[in-house]
């Protein structure tokens, strides 16, 4: 069963992205009216509004991503701040976040997580823009950034990715380390693995492209697999959580949806462990090429375009929506073997559905948000 | 603008064009001889009223129903004028109301229109197609999905046409260029 908890009219157009905090529980969206808005992820307090980035880009905001939370091992008092990146069709990005709360610093070591919780998820944290990054030549599709928070790509019409490094602790500096153009058409969407850097690129010219990062050159990547087999523009592209239940060690696996009307597991063994002991260094500058295979097609059932997906890394669940209404969660019933457990129609009326998210709210819920046509934000309880 | 594209494409006379309300004269061609006979005797009032009649009676219907069918389709997008030509796309035949096609799907009603360009190579055929798709998201219900494609062998680069029209983000991302939306609401700016 697929519930309605809450249903929230976030913007007066599209919204087109909406992304949720690795850590905390915050949900921002991005929109046509050029605005963003963040969210607490509560229930209990039914989801309120923390605040609105605006004034910023001059189009549409097409992208959202939260910059994942780093630890420092040196410094255990260390406290990352939440911060998130905006990709626009004005072809420029920008980075957000909110300044150090001041009571921040009163609290002892061991009670932080809980009391952290609290102050980084209040209203009253006011976030300022902290850097402007121009650079594509036309609108801005999609941003990620990779799991340590040091890099964050960006893919556009204009054929390109472009991989930024920054200081993931004060994001003072974003410098362009790489530029990918192997793309023939516009790219719609860049994702990175979980835990590696290796990113996913789906495009118009229906292929998804994987990178990774070189062994020896850190601003190199290498384009390690080239996935054939869609037939239309591939929208959307997630990799499964290596803490997933149903992963495998050494086996690195991917999610495609697609104007084609099919939702596509794709697979390779992951051999990264054997790379680093067995080649001398001389020759392995370069990342070896990973063997992809098409796993499976999962069953049939959207009938207009499939915009946006989501691999559940607690229960290893995929979610994906589209052009139709229709929310399709897919279970692995055994390896291999995915099997529609739960569909619902008409989830934000006859307006297509954009964007859909697994996400944890603060009482420890994970909860299913979708975003459409028609600016509102859906939050969905799924019972298997 | 410069040399244009097609300098002599073949042109429909506007009275030949398919519409509700021909077909209704046509239907009723005696009562309207009557009507006009009787008007020119001295009954006077009678004819305006009964047209106020039917007229109110219809757009009733509309408000139950909502009945929107192929001819409104057409209506809606057959005085959109040609971008270089100061005629229309239903006068020059680029649509056609043989070429649109409606289909219910669950809650949605698609709508398929195929576009005839006046000649394969037409640079402008993209535009054409995004200008029918503006005049038809900003008039038509939300639970309407537009399909727009290029007939069948009538166009050089008919797939990359077609790929353009119907992505979604890409349509968006057009309309929001000043440039682009000017040029287009110049085309709309002959709908009635």
């Amino acid at each position: 069963m697929v519930s309605l908890l809450k249903s929230i009219k976030a913007h007066n157009d599209k919204v087109w992205n909406i992304n949720s905090h690795p850590t905390l529980p915050l949900l921002a969206t991005a929109s046509t009216d050029k605005t963003s808005k963040i969210f607490k992820l509560s229930s209990l307090q039914n989801f309120p509004q923390l605040t609105v980035l605006e004034d910023t880009h001059k189009r549409s905001i097409r992208a959202i991503e939260f910059k994942p939370t780093v630890k420092n091992s040196a410094d255990p008092s260390f406290v990352d701040l939440p911060a998130l990146a905006l990709g626009s069709f004005d072809s420029t990005i920008s980075i957000w976040g909110i300044d150090e709360p001041s009571n921040i610093d009163l609290i002892d070591e061991s009670e932080i997580s809980n009391h952290e919780v609290e102050l980084l998820t209040n209203a009253s944290n006011e976030w300022n823009l902290i850097a402007i990054i121009e650079g594509h030549e036309n609108e801005i599709k999609s941003v990620s950034w990779n799991w340590s928070g040091k890099y964050l790509a960006s893919c556009s019409r204009d054929k390109t990715i472009w991989i930024w490094e920054t200081d993931s602790e004060t994001l003072e500096e974003f410098e362009c380390i790489c530029v990918l153009n192997d793309h023939g058409q516009d790219i719609k969407h860049v994702t990175w693995h979980p835990t590696k850097n290796i990113l996913a690129s789906s495009s118009y010219d229906d292929t998804i492209r994987i990178y990774k990062q070189d062994v020896d050159d850190d601003d190199h990547w290498s384009t390690i697999g080239i996935l054939n087999g869609h037939e239309g523009t591939v929208w959307c592209s997630k990799f499964e959580n290596p803490d997933s239940p149903m992963s495998k060690e050494n086996r690195i696996r991917l999610v495609s949806v697609s104007d084609d009307l099919t939702v596509r597991i794709w697979s390779s063994e992951d051999k990264e462990n054997e790379e680093a002991s067995e080649l001398p260094s001389s020759i392995k500058h370069r990342s070896e090429e990973l063997v992809w295979e098409l796993d499976c097609i999962l069953p049939t059932a959207h009938s207009y375009p499939i915009y946006s997906v989501s691999w559940s890394d607690k229960t290893g669940k995929i979610a994906t929506c589209g052009s139709d209404g229709l929310i399709v969660i897919y279970k692995e019933v055994s390896d291999g073997n995915w099997e529609i457990e739960n569909m619902k129609e008409a989830s934000h009326g006859v307006y297509e559905v954009n964007s859909i998210i697994w996400a944890n709210t603060i009482e420890g819920d994970e909860i299913l948000i979708t975003a459409g046509d028609d600016g509102y934000i859906n939050f969905w309880e799924v019972q298997g | 603008m410069s040399d244009p594209i097609n300098a002599n494409p073949t042109i429909i006379d506007i009275s030949n064009l398919p519409s509700r309300i021909n077909n209704d004269k046509e239907l009723d061609k005696n009562k309207q001889l009557i009507n006009k006979i009787t008007s020119l005797s001295l009954i006077s009032n009678e004819n305006p009223e009964l047209i106020d009649d039917s007229t109110s009676e219809e757009s009733e219907e509309d408000e139950e129903e909502d009945p929107i069918d192929e001819q409104e389709i057409f209506d809606l997008i057959s005085s959109i004028s040609d971008p270089e030509h100061p005629l229309t796309l239903a006068q020059l035949a680029v649509v056609n109301l043989s070429d649109i096609e409606l289909k219910q799907v669950g809650i949605l009603t698609e709508v398929l229109i195929k576009i005839t360009p006046t000649i394969t190579h037409c640079s402008l055929a993209t535009l054409i197609g995004l200008g029918i798709r503006v005049r038809l998201e900003r008039s038509l219900p939300a639970r309407f999905r537009i399909k727009i494609l290029i007939k069948e062998g009538t166009h050089q680069s008919e797939n990359q046409v077609n790929k353009q029209l119907n992505d979604k983000e890409r349509v968006a991302a057009a309309c929001e260029n000043e440039q682009l939306l000017s040029v287009i609401s110049q085309m709309l700016s002959t709908c009635k």
